[in-house]
């Protein structure tokens, strides 16, 4: 009995020891974090340009070690890159030139160079489903131009540039016009879409960087853009909407009526089945009026004028999204396949296998329903 | 050489002079002969130089003279109430009686009812009970010619007045609490609970200190099965000495081995008296102002006396704010060791870094830094019990801010750990029960190795271990893990919330009550009868 007892505490005691990821245990002061991984072509053509950016944590406020404290004149990241075969070698490559252990589960960022993402981004899903460290919650960008431009970005606001760019997505409730990816929804998309799949868009300035826009994948390629307008019709057949502000002109009057969009609902229907499917997308949109000319009434009258005018802008910038996708792009990225697989399967299963060249050629109407809910303080 | 090692190893044993049996030895019969009774006595008490023996002569001066004997303890005796009640009146009152009540057994039966002004006067025909009782602060009185003598209660010695308990202050409840002797005691509980079936049963144990041992219970509220498991494990007690109720509490609670404690002490004699009402027992040493109350509940040491005095709202806050005290207490060490080297990326990035930031140029690994500084928090506290009071202030002012700062300045330790380290030792302060408490400090100890092998793993580890440990453990026949074992929803609410008093209409069930009713809300049967009234005025 008693030897029995010694015998089951000593295997649960071991059985510590074939725990993976146990054993590596690495004091919080022997990492480095890595804030953004950066992944280009590299100039040879063959291989990848992998570029990695970490703070030095004694230079942020609070280290002590000392009077030289924090600003110091100096960057507070430091960069590297290396060119290797893939991400995972990259990192281990690094391994001979820093004193540390380079550590992903803070990775806010990964961002792909353009032209590496025109030739595919297959390696990059790969490297994200495989590594046990990565930071699920961290996003994915394309970069227009090459991700290691980056690296010379700086700002003192936040610790790290990486901490910067991922808190511009923190903006998407009061702006539309851009997409929001993380590595998580990422997986999810191009597994479900075979390699189809809506990216955030980021291009440089001299001192600042722009989260604008769309990266249209298809096949893990980059085919090309949407610009912000498009973009936000994407948004808005996606759901995706938290906020966004409309911009009309009433006739005759010099200054805008400016809407924002509170609540967005987007109801897809299969109107026929034909050669080629019928869909019309009904858009519900909600939201208040945050600015008018100064001489304007609100009247009911005025309102009704005002919805009208609101839902065929909202309509025109969703149809140019839609024609965009299918006509330039010729890829599903609205989500109607995943419609017609979840709602009609009967359907789908005989527009499936040619989907990529039925979606161009299918017809798409959209009804928008404008809602004024609120007006402000004034009539 | 032989000889040396059997004196070595083979010692003899030396018998202990009084039997098990606490009932002194009543086969020594009194003689008639008063000499021959003091040279008995005398024999008994042998060398102990503080007995105090006093012969004396009184009667009618016209009839016969009675020789009398009078043996007490210095110090345990009260003096006043020997001169004036006992010496007195035997020397004054003595000269008046009668003639027909100045010889043999008629003398005697005056003395006893009608000349000592005394409240707890005894008879004893033996030298066993005369030398208990006058060693336990008792007169005893013999008369010439008689084989019987007297106890006088003279007991009154120096002792510490009733104060506020020091470890179980409160902001509101009653400020006295138990002190050292037994009978004030027991009469603090009994003040509190004047019903006649508030029981005290005595026991003595200890072969040298014939201590007194009271169980106090309820009858018709407790459960016997309890009281009768009380006494007897009190029974099996054969010890040389009692001389603190923590020697009680370690010989009969159920698992000898365990960090928890199994017994509920308190200072307060109100807390005695509430557990009374729910059931328990209580079992009160001389010598100790600690009750003991069996049967404990893990949860029950979480609450204090005021949780039923403050509205529900703040004692539910309090209690809630306990346990998570208690969570710290014993992981906080522990799951910053796990988070900082073992799993990073579950911190903020804004935390982690700033962590790290601190961390920069520590020369410890995390492991070894939490030890360190637990271990100067222990020693900390340790000295400063140890030392008088004003000292012992100071020593916390110097080790705490003196020693945490420059540590941190020297970058021996980085400041995160100093909060931290600050935060569970707080924490393990605001736990009421002190034994409790150090318990938990044990087991942050426990803990903070196993994070330190094997991350958070190793802590949900240790937190199996504990919760097996503790699903076993029994209290007098009570699950320690009580309300939540015997999974009820109602119950289990009662460990986070103290519900309203009108709504704790049951006593706990944990100890078995016999009544189980708590209150009758005359309130609402007013309101129900009213209610029937105005159906009948319809």
């Amino acid at each position: 009995m008693k030897l029995k007892k010694i015998f089951l505490i000593t295997v649960a005691a071991l059985s510590i020891f074939y725990t993976t990821g146990c054993w590596d245990m690495v004091d919080i002061d022997r990492r480095f974090f890595v804030g953004q991984i950066g992944v280009d072509k590299a100039e040879d053509g063959e291989q990848m340009l992998v570029s990695f950016v970490f703070p030095i944590v004694r230079k942020i406020a609070g280290g002590q070690g000392g009077g030289e404290g924090g600003g110091g004149g100096g960057s507070t990241v430091i960069a590297v890159s290396t060119a290797a075969d893939s991400i995972h070698a990259a990192a281990r490559q690094m391994a001979m030139r820093l004193s540390r252990r380079l550590f992903f589960e803070h990775t806010r960022v990964i961002l792909i160079g353009e032209e590496l993402a025109r030739d595919g981004i297959e390696e990059v899903v790969n490297f994200l489903e495989r590594n046990s460290e990565i930071n699920r919650r961290s996003f994915v960008i394309i970069v227009q131009g090459k991700a290691k431009d980056l690296l010379n970005f700086q700002n003192e606001i936040e610790v790290l540039p990486a901490l910067y760019i991922a808190n511009i997505f923190k903006n998407r409730d009061i702006c539309a016009r851009f997409v929001e990816v993380d590595v998580d929804k990422f997986m999810r998309e191009i597994h479900t879409t075979n390699g189809n799949v809506l990216l955030p868009r980021m291009t440089l300035g001299k001192t600042d960087v722009k989260i604008s826009g769309a990266a249209v994948m298809k096949k893990y390629k980059l085919m090309g853009w949407l610009e912000e307008n498009e973009t936000m019709g994407a948004n808005f057949i996606l759901e995706e909407i938290r906020g966004a502000d409309i911009v009309v002109y009433i006739p005759g009057y010099k200054y805008p009526v400016v809407f924002t969009v509170t609540h967005n609902k987007a109801a897809k229907e299969l109107l026929e089945a034909g050669d080629y499917p019928k869909f019309r997308v009904k858009l519900d949109v909600k939201g208040e009026i945050v600015e008018t000319p100064e001489q304007i009434r609100l009247d009911q009258e005025m309102l009704k004028k005002i919805e009208k005018l609101l839902e065929d802008r909202i309509n025109q910038i969703v149809t140019s999204s839609i024609k965009k996708l299918q006509q330039e792009y010729q890829v599903d990225l609205l989500e109607f396949g995943v419609y017609l697989s979840k709602h009609k399967p009967e359907v789908w299963e005989r527009y499936e296998k040619d989907w990529e060249n039925i979606f161009p050629d299918a017809e798409i109407n959209v009804e928008t329903k404008v809602t004024i809910r609120g007006i402000g303080a004034s009539y | 050489m032989g000889n040396i090692f059997k004196t070595l190893f083979n010692r003899k044993k030396t018998e202990i002079f009084y039997e098990r049996d606490m009932t002194p030895d009543k086969s020594r019969k009194l003689y008639k002969d008063i000499d021959e009774n003091i040279k008995v006595f005398n024999e008994y008490l042998a060398d102990c130089d503080d007995l105090i023996s006093r012969e004396f002569v009184v009667g009618n001066p016209n009839g016969p003279k009675h020789r009398m004997v009078l043996f007490n303890i210095d110090g345990l005796a009260d003096k006043k109430v020997v001169h004036e009640e006992i010496m007195k009146s035997l020397m004054l009152f003595a000269r008046q009686v009668p003639l027909e009540y100045s010889v043999g057994d008629k003398f005697f039966q005056l003395v006893k009812d009608g000349l000592i002004t005394v409240a707890e006067v005894r008879e004893t025909d033996n030298f066993g009970e005369a030398v208990l009782a006058v060693l336990s602060g008792d007169t005893a009185l013999f008369i010439d010619k008689l084989d019987r003598g007297l106890i006088l209660n003279t007991r009154g010695w120096e002792k510490r007045a009733v104060q506020e308990p020091s470890t179980e202050a409160v902001i509101r409840g009653s400020r006295d609490g138990f002190t050292e002797t037994y009978r004030v005691n027991v009469a603090l509980v009994r003040r509190r609970i004047k019903d006649p079936n508030l029981k005290v049963q005595t026991v003595r144990l200890g072969r040298h200190t014939r201590t007194d041992v009271g169980v106090l219970y309820i009858k018709g509220i407790a459960n016997p099965s309890i009281v009768e498991e009380v006494l007897k494990r009190l029974n099996t007690i054969d010890i040389s000495g009692v001389l603190e109720s923590g020697y009680i509490e370690q010989m009969i609670e159920d698992n000898y081995l365990s960090f928890f404690p199994l017994l509920r002490r308190t200072e307060r004699p109100d807390v005695a008296a509430a557990c009374l009402l729910e059931g328990n027992v209580v079992i009160l040493c001389d010598n100790t102002p600690f009750a003991l109350i069996a049967p404990t509940t893990f949860f029950s040491l979480f609450q204090s006396a005021e949780d039923y005095y403050e509205n529900w709202y703040i004692a539910s806050l309090i209690r809630i704010l306990r346990m998570s005290a208690a969570f710290l207490a014993v992981t906080a060490p522990a799951l910053y060791v796990a988070m900082v080297s073992y799993h990073p990326g579950m911190l903020p990035t804004d935390l982690a870094l700033s962590i790290g930031a601190t961390r920069e140029g520590v020369p410890f690994s995390t492991t070894v830094e939490a030890l360190i500084m637990m271990l100067a928090l222990e020693v900390l506290r340790e000295a400063g019990i140890r030392l008088p009071g004003p000292i012992g202030q100071t020593i916390g002012i110097v080790g705490g801010l003196v020693v945490g700062e420059a540590a941190v300045r020297a970058g021996i330790v980085s400041p995160i750990m100093v909060i931290l380290i600050a935060i569970n030792a707080i924490s393990s302060f605001a736990i009421p029960n002190f034994n409790l408490a150090v318990a938990f400090r044990l087991l942050a100890f426990v803990f903070l190795l196993f994070a330190s092998v094997a991350g958070l793993y190793g802590i949900i580890l240790v937190y199996l271990g504990l919760v097996i440990h503790l699903v076993t453990l029994k209290s007098f026949g009570v699950n320690y893990l009580s309300p939540l074992v015997s999974f009820k929803m109602k119950r289990v609410i009662d460990i986070l919330v103290r519900p309203p008093l009108p709504f704790i209409k049951e006593r706990p069930d944990y100890t078995k009550p016999l009544d189980r009713k708590r209150m009758r809300d005359l309130r609402q049967d007013q309101e129900s009868e009213g209610g029937d009234e105005d159906a009948d005025g319809r």
